[in-house]
């Protein structure tokens, strides 16, 4: 997993109860935890919710954290679990964000990528298509392919996280891709 | 040894994925050199990835950092009651209690009652459970007597003015706390 840039005193600070250090921890995890949630959930209010009570589970749970093992694997874990539930409970937010009446990009910034408009536009097709697709796969499938893009985890890194054997990890993330592929080749038949 | 192409394609994850070892990668390269089939598994296989790595992170909405912080307060204030010093308050609700009993009309002196009084009734009820012996009922009984007769002494001006004054101490030592709790309602 990629070194954080949390250091282990605002971690430390915030587990003894440091509002701010915990402010730090939230301010620096809340993009990658809200494109996380969006990317399982496609819908940028639940994509909200989830933040909102993964990071109050962090705050809740924070004090079991065992300060000698890795934050971050410890903390991913909990998100995840708390998307798992969060999207178990609400199936009615499984909708493209296309789809959605009044859901636009307006007032939601995107980081700029550095490629002309045209570039864009191509690329932009196929991600959307992607993160369509990506949203009806079923979940073990989903949250291995969010995870293993969003955070850069190696096999061993997923295998922590998601708490399963190396092997089923690998044997979801090849037959999420693999799913994924099928829909790109069928489109370029068609 | 040639490779086929199940077994080429079954390692393109790996290949993809940097994870994939050394003399295999070599082997793999190999033959997607030579097979155009398993090359154009492989582009497709790329083409997914690619577009799954490049996609932009999404700005998260103003203001989740501050609804999050303001939950986060709110979840970890604690209850009104754990930050009230117990002794003020419980006097001046002891007070309340004792208007409240000498407000009753009429309220007539008790006397407790004697054991011999209490034996049949106390047998009547079946009360047996362990530890709670007659000695003890006559003990609380007599308890309860004793502080209806003191209040019934005291005059209705003495209970309020002591009461005024309680309720008064328990405001005045808890003044701290009410600001602490107003203070993080405000943030």
């Amino acid at each position: 997993m990629p070194e954080t840039e949390l250091d282990r005193e605002t971690i430390r600070a915030a587990r003894e109860g440091d509002e701010s250090a915990f402010e730090k921890i939230v301010r620096f995890y809340t993009p990658t935890i809200y494109n996380m949630a969006l990317r399982m959930c496609n819908n940028r209010e639940a994509a909200q919710d989830m933040s909102q009570e993964i990071f109050l589970r962090l705050h809740s749970r924070l004090s079991r954290y065992d300060a000698s093992r890795p934050f971050e694997p410890w903390f991913f874990t909990l998100a995840v679990n708390v998307c798992r539930n969060y999207l178990t409970r609400s199936r009615r937010y499984e909708v493209p964000l296309s789809q959605i009446s009044g859901e636009s990009d307006e007032g939601f910034e995107r980081a700029s990528t550095g490629k002309t408009p045209l570039e864009e536009g191509a690329e932009s097709d196929l991600h959307q298509l992607i993160r369509n697709e990506v949203k009806k796969l079923p979940l073990p499938y989903r949250e291995v392919i969010v995870l293993r893009y969003i955070k850069e985890l190696s096999y061993e890194e997923l295998a922590e996280v998601l708490q399963l054997p190396m092997g089923t990890v690998k044997n979801r993330l090849f037959r999420a891709r693999e799913m994924l592929k099928q829909r790109l080749k069928k489109l370029q038949r068609e | 040894m040639k490779m086929r192409c199940d077994e080429c394609r079954n390692l393109l994850h790996e290949l993809i994925d940097g994870e994939i070892p050394a003399e295999k990668r070599a082997a793999v390269e190999r033959h997607l050199a030579g097979c155009e089939a398993c090359r154009h598994e492989y582009e497709l296989l790329k083409a997914v990835d690619v577009s799954l790595s490049s996609e932009p992170l999404e700005q998260p909405p103003t203001g989740l950092v501050a609804s999050v912080m303001a939950n986060v307060r709110r979840r970890s204030a604690p209850f009104i009651w754990a930050e009230l010093k117990p002794l003020p308050v419980a006097i001046a609700a002891g007070l309340l209690l004792a208007i409240f009993l000498f407000v009753q009309p009429e309220l007539p002196a008790v006397s407790a009652p004697s054991l011999s009084e209490l034996a049949p009734i106390y047998a009547e009820a079946e009360v047996s459970f362990v530890g709670v012996s007659v000695d003890m009922l006559h003990s609380i009984s007599a308890l309860k007597a004793q502080l209806v007769n003191f209040i019934t002494a005291l005059s209705p001006l003495t209970l309020v003015a002591l009461t005024v004054l309680a309720i008064g101490l328990a405001i005045a030592g808890n003044l701290s706390a009410m600001r602490n709790i107003k203070a993080r309602q405000t943030a």
